[in-house]
Formats: structure tokens, sequence, C-alpha cells
């Protein structure tokens, strides 16, 4: 998944900021970063453990990782050493090689997205101003902001006549794109993204990780995403950090290896019950399904559908085999036996 | 019996008989008087405030940004204002005079002083005005601290300071009137002269006062018409 | 007569060292000083009970029905753009000079930071508690008296202060109006001396400043535990 993820437009050879990148959205103009935490380290003064303790992970450039735990387990603070809002007390941040610590603050964030729950759009502010605000610290053309604008809008889904109007006069969805806009504005290396979704009603919040997924097809960023949420982890990660309290990891793996061979008690209890139903629904039917689904009566099920919503189709209709139709109308065939032996 | 005040005299020596008979309010006086009593006072009234006003304001925004930066200072601040405020003009005009005798430096000092109190606090409210959210956010794009006031925290300030104005505007002009019992200036020297008549002369408070209320108010509505520009983000919050 | 009230003729030797004299005034007349605070006490005193009595419950009810907020806003931005000079002025002419007048005039101007203060003080308080409230069953009496005052209550009582200080503060100036109390002092000149309007000055100072002390002592044991914040509100006159 995050290798057909990684950048569609390919590294660019010089990638130079500012003016350079006032370019397109879809053709990305800065590459995607590798991120490397190092032996990370965060201890509080007056607290009785580190915050975030000895924390080692490499997120690749272009992947999607998703930081996951209890509450207090230092899931965020990891995240935000990253841009250097909270300064860390050991270790090592490089991004694309070189140490975070090396770089002016102020500079170092313009280069890297940030979205937080509360979303922070400045109330004073047009929508365009909001997005246009890393563009103008970088100083560059008018024109060439506007521009931006107008494409950020169109890519986060927003009608281009929002442009003009003030964060009061958005509802809670709608200012959350507009946030995600003003993080992607000046093409960042990286996204950090502190629970995004986390204050937006659950429709809304599904139709927002969908958009961010396709977004993330599509211009192929590095993104560290907080959440306290498992299934919203499962739904976004390429690879999900399970934190355990003391800010320590407990697991790093893939959404389905998770699912299937959680590393202790704590992981599996923080999963969940019903692990095996919730790897079928990260699988297509489409992806699996390899018998000859041309016998009449079949249940019928697209191929884009999760493996999750076949079973259930089954169960409802009390067959052990439905009919997978394509996109070109060619059929196969899902059988039961090959859907748990999918589990193994 | 109106004689003993010399501007109720009319310069030709015929006296209106509206004036002479006591009447309620004398139009007539009003406009024999306005160039050489009402505007004069009006105009003098406009400069106390305005100097007070301007004066207060520069130095209570330096103290502001002071200690917006260093948080401690504001609370003595907040303690030396109430107190301040307490203190009634009449009283405040009078002890200043030791120091800076029966002037217009007296008065504007004073001024200053309540202006000051009124406006310190306000500037402050107005800073921390911004959310967390935001300013985490603006630290997050990459705003430099310098960047963060100008562009952030004072932006979103407008409002509470603009509020803050209206009434050190108005209070000044209110108070201004007290000057009266120190210096011959202002609206409030007509006020004081006619009621220190044995028979108040009514059209003088009358007119004076009125003006003293309508300066108040225009210069309210001067400054919620100024807010309405500076804060458009406010005011479309419905549209 | 004009001009001996203007002052500007007395401007003899202003030094700063006639503060001296202004404390030998005081300490030569403590009990005619004394007596004269006494009077300024009871006629700001008489003109706080009445704005209590009338503004106060109007603001009350007038907050708890959400009603009215045009006169709340209208009363404030007016009361304080109507100088007090002004106001003792105009009501010197309705209602002639005394003791009468003069506490009207002050009741006035007590009312208006009393009126806004119980308006806003009660009409802010969160609709979801008040909500709430009703939701249990409480009567519109019962919301108001075990909820929605208790909330409102140092709100309510800053204005009360307000008043107070503005009220003693103001006091003064009815002398002109013949009010009687310090400000008779301050205003005579002619007969008192610069000493002695001086000495009258920091009187009326000290009286402002303990009134304001002890009606902020008062509002401090009245604001429920749950609702004290460190810090002091600015007053508004």
């Amino acid at each position: 998944m995050s290798a057909e993820a990684a950048r569609p437009a390919g590294p660019n050879p010089n990638p130079k900021p500012a003016a350079a990148s006032a370019g397109s959205a879809r053709g990305t103009s800065r590459p995607a970063a590798r991120l490397e935490l190092k032996q990370l380290l965060k201890h509080y003064p007056g607290a009785d453990s580190p915050a975030v303790d000895r924390l080692t992970l490499d997120i690749p450039a272009g992947e999607i990782c998703v930081f996951v735990g209890p509450s207090g387990c230092g899931k965020t603070t990891a995240m935000r050493m990253v841009n250097r809002m909270i300064d860390r007390d050991g270790g090592e941040i490089l991004l694309d090689g070189r140490d975070v610590n090396e770089r002016h603050p102020a500079e170092l964030r313009r280069e890297i997205g940030y979205v937080i729950q509360q979303i922070g759009l400045f109330p004073h502010r047009t929508i365009a101003e909001n997005v246009g605000t890393v563009p103008s610290l970088l100083g560059w053309k008018k024109a060439a902001i506007a521009e931006r604008t107008e494409e950020l809008l169109d890519l986060v889904g927003l009608d281009p006549s929002f442009a003009s109007r003030y964060p009061a006069q958005l509802s809670g969805g709608q200012r959350q794109r507009v946030g995600l806009a003003r993080a992607l504005a000046a093409d960042p290396a990286v996204l950090l993204m502190d629970e995004p979704f986390g204050a937006v009603d659950p429709i809304t919040r599904s139709h927002l990780q969908q958009q961010l997924r396709r977004l993330h097809r599509e211009v192929g960023k590095t993104i560290l995403f907080v959440t306290h949420d498992i299934d919203e982890a499962i739904a976004m990660g390429d690879r999900i950090a399970i934190f355990r309290q003391g800010g320590a990891l407990a697991q790093t793996a893939t959404p389905d290896e998770l699912l299937a061979a959680p590393a202790d008690e704590f992981v599996e209890r923080f999963l969940g019950e019903d692990r095996a139903l919730r790897r079928l629904s990260l699988r297509r039917v489409g992806d699996i399904a390899s018998g000859d689904g041309t016998a009449p009566d079949l249940p019928v099920v697209p191929a884009s559908a999760t493996v999750r919503s076949a079973l259930s189709l089954m169960i409802e209709a009390g067959v052990d085999s439905v009919a997978i139709v394509r996109d070109d109308g060619r059929r196969s065939l899902l059988t039961l036996g090959e859907l748990t032996a999918l589990l193994r | 019996m109106i004689l003993a005040s010399a501007p109720v005299i009319p310069s030709f020596g015929k006296p209106d008989p509206c004036v002479t008979q006591d009447h309620a309010f004398c139009w007539g006086w009003v406009k024999a008087h306005w160039g050489d009593t009402l505007q004069p006072a009006l105009l003098q009234h406009l400069q106390l405030a305005a100097i007070a006003v301007g004066i207060g304001f520069a130095i209570a925004f330096a103290a502001g940004l002071l200690a917006h930066r260093r948080r401690w200072l504001a609370h003595p601040f907040g303690i030396v204002s109430a107190l301040v405020y307490t203190i009634p003009s009449l009283a405040l005009f009078q002890l200043l005079v030791p120091f800076t005798g029966i002037g217009t430096a007296t008065v504007e000092l004073a001024l200053v002083a309540y202006t000051l109190v009124i406006l310190l606090p306000n500037i402050l409210a107005g800073l921390d005005a911004a959310g967390e959210d935001v300013l985490e956010a603006a630290r997050g794009v990459g705003y430099t601290r310098r960047q963060i006031l100008w562009r952030v925290e004072l932006p979103l300030a407008v409002p509470t300071i603009v509020a803050g104005l209206r009434i050190a505007v108005v209070s000044t002009i209110s108070i201004a009137t007290i000057a009266a019992f120190l210096l011959p200036k202002g609206l409030g020297y007509p006020i004081f002269l006619a009621l220190r008549e044995p028979t108040p002369f009514r059209t003088e408070i009358y007119s004076a006062g009125a003006l003293a209320v309508l300066l108040a108010l225009a210069a309210d509505f001067a400054l919620v018409m100024l807010q309405r520009g500076l804060v458009p983000w406010a005011r479309r919050q419905r549209a | 007569m004009g001009e001996e009230a203007a002052r500007v003729i007395l401007a003899d030797a202003f030094q700063p060292h006639t503060f001296l004299d202004a404390f030998r005034f005081i300490g030569d007349h403590p009990v005619f000083l004394l007596q004269k605070a006494a009077e300024q006490l009871e006629l700001s005193g008489a003109a706080l009970g009445i704005a209590l009595a009338v503004a106060l419950p109007l603001g009350i009810v007038l907050g708890h029905f959400h009603r009215g907020s045009s006169l709340a806003v209208g009363t404030s931005i007016v009361g304080r753009a109507l100088p007090s000079l002004v106001l003792i002025g105009v009501l010197l002419t309705v209602l002639g000079v005394g003791f009468v007048n003069n506490m009207v005039a002050l009741a006035v101007l007590a009312s208006g930071p009393i009126l806004t203060n119980a308006y806003q003080g009660v009409d802010a308080v969160d609709r979801d508690v008040v909500e709430a409230a009703r939701g249990m069953g409480m009567s519109h009496r019962q919301t108001l008296a075990r909820v929605e005052l208790p909330l409102a209550l140092p709100l309510l009582f800053a204005g009360i202060r307000i008043a107070a200080v503005t009220v003693v503060a103001t006091a003064p100036i009815a002398a002109i109006a013949g009010g009687g109390g310090l400000g008779d002092i301050i205003v005579n000149q002619a007969s008192y001396r610069l000493e002695g309007v001086l000495g009258a000055s920091i009187c009326v100072m000290a009286l402002s400043a303990l009134v304001f002390v002890l009606f902020l002592g008062v509002q401090r044991l009245l604001t429920p535990a749950g609702l004290r914040r460190p810090g002091v509100e600015l007053p508004r006159a």
C-alpha cells in the first residue's frame, strides 16, 4: 500500500522552496520526506516517568504512519517534537537525514504541515487568507498565492465561493478542510495531524478520512497522524504505532499484521473484539476472489466492496458463496472457505 | 436677577425678554451666545478629551505590550488601575494642584490617568483574546513571536481595545466637565457658572449639558463605526 | 462672582508643601471633617438605597426573561455619556437646591451600573444550567433564587460596588447644589483656603477607597466558591 501511495509525481531534482513551488497541487514539486525518530526522549520536569521514552521509528517517504494509544501515552508529545512545538530532551529527529534541531523553529514549521483538532483558523482572516498563510510567509507573489489557494480549496473539496468567507461562517467539517488546505499550502514534505477529525460528527469524520486517503494518493505526502481511536488508525494508517502509557512503543505494524498478530495483551485489549471481522473490512473482495462466478442465483457484490460486507451478505442470504462483479462486467466467485483461509 | 453672570447679559444692552423672565429654555440666548460661549467651550472640551485619550492610549498601548510579555506585571497593573479609578475626579484635580499648579496640565494629567486605567486592562484582555488553538496554529505554520503579536494577537485584540476606547472616550468627555471646578474651560464651565447663580440659568445648563452628552454619543458612534471598519470578520459572522 | 468662582485668581503659591498644611488641617478639624463625611455618607446611602430598590429588581427580572437588552445597554451608554455635573444641574433646575435633588441625582447615577450588571449577570447565566434546573422541576422563582442569582452574584454585586463608589465619589460635586458633605469644603476655597480644599479632597479619596475595599470584600465573600477567581475587575463609572 505504501509503495503505491508514494508520490505519483516522482522526486523533483531541484526542490527549491518558496516561489518555485508555486506550481500545481497535483504535480507535487517537493518530494515527500523520510522521517526518522531515534531514541527520542521527553521527560517533563517534575514528572515521575518520561512522556516519551526512547522512541525509535523510521517512517519512509510517502507513508501514513498513525500514532495511537490511550490518552497521556505521549503520542502527541512525540509528534509535536517533530516540528519543535516541544523541545526534546534526547535522541534525534531526522527529516530527510537532517536533524530538525539544526533548523530555526519558525522556518522548519513553514516546511511541515500541521493540523490540530481545534484547527486554529485565524478568525480575523478570510478562508483564502488562512490558506495562503504560509505561502505569504515565504514571500510568494500575490497571484501565485491566489492560484494556489483556489487549487487547494478544490483539492479539499470546497467551493471557490468559500474563499472570501470568514471561519465563523463555516461548519466544523468545512473548517477542518480549510485547516488541511492551509497545512498543504506551501507543499510541505511532511504533514503532522493531531486528532484532526476528533471534533466532527461521525459521518463527516468518515467522509474526511476517505478524502484524506484519496488526497494522500494524489499528493503523496509523508503523514504522521495521531489519534486515540483505533478504528480511525486502522482506516487511515499504512502503518500503526501503538503507544502504551509512558511513551514507549507497544507494537508497530500494518493494520492487517496488527489485527492478525497483536504483540501482547495490551495491544489485544486496545484493539478490542471482533479483530477478525475488522481484518475483513480492510480487504476488497476484488483483490481475492478468483473462482468462476458465472453461476446464476448467486448474490452479487461489486468488486470494490469489503470482504466484511460480502460475509455479511452470505450470512444474510444463507449461502456460502457470492458473485463478484468488476467494473468491466467480469464476474468471479468468492467462497466462505476462501474467506476463512484469508484470516489464517 | 440674572444680571450677575457676565455671559447672560446680551452685549447690545437690550435684554432678551425670554432671559429676563426666566423661561425654561431660550433659543435666542443659544443663538446669541453660540459664538462667544458654547462653541469655544465645545472646542475646548473636545481638545481636553482628545489630548487625554491620545496620550493615555499611547502609554496604555506600550504598557500593555510590556505586560503582555511580562505576565507578572499584569496583576499589579490591575490593582493600581482599580485604585486610581476610585479616586473621585474632583479630588484628583485638586490634589494635583500643589504639583502642577492650576492649569491645563493638571486637568490633562488627571484625565490621562483615568484614560490609562480604563484602557490598560482592556488592551491586556484583548491581547489574550486569541484562543490557545489559534496560537498553536500560528506557531505551527511558522510565525515568529513578533509575527504572532502583530499579525494574530493584535488584530484579534481590536474589538476589545475599541470597546475600552469607547468607555475611555465617553468617560473622559464626562469627567472633563469637572475640570470647570479648576479651569474656565470646557462645557462644564458654563454649567458651573449657571449653577452658581442665585437662580440657576436653565438655558445655559441645558444647552451646555446637551452639547456634552451629544459630544460623548457622537464620539461613541464614531468609534462603533471605526470598529465595523476594522473588524470585518465579526460583522459577517452570521452572513 | 463668576470670576471668583473660577478661582483662577487664587492661583497664589502652590507648592507641594501645601500637602503638609492639608494634613494639618485634617488634624486640626477632625470632628468637623467627620461630620461632613457623615453627611456625605448619609446622602450617598440614601441615593444607593433608592437605586437598589428600583434598578436591582428591574435588572434581575429583565435578565431572567432575557428581555430588554437594549434598555440595559442603552442605560449603560447614556449613563456613562451623561456627566454627573449635567445631571445634577438639570435636576437642580427641576427639583430645586437641596438634599432631595442631590439624592435623586445620585440615585439616577447609581441606577446605571446596578441595572446593567444585574441584567447582564442574570442574562448571561449558562442556558444549559438554567435548562437543567427547569428540567428538574424548578419553577421560575426557584430557578431564579437557587440557580440564576447565585451564579449572577459576582457580576451583580460588582455593579452595586461600582454604583456605591460612583455615588460617594460624585457626592462632592453635588455640593455645588447645596448637597452638603465634604464637597462643601472643596467648592468653597474662599472660606477654607487651599489647605482646607486639599484636606477635604484627601478625605473624599479615602472615603471612596474605603467604600471600594469594603464592597470588594463583601463581593469576595458572596461569590460562590466555585466561581472565585483572583484579580480585581475594573469598576466602570
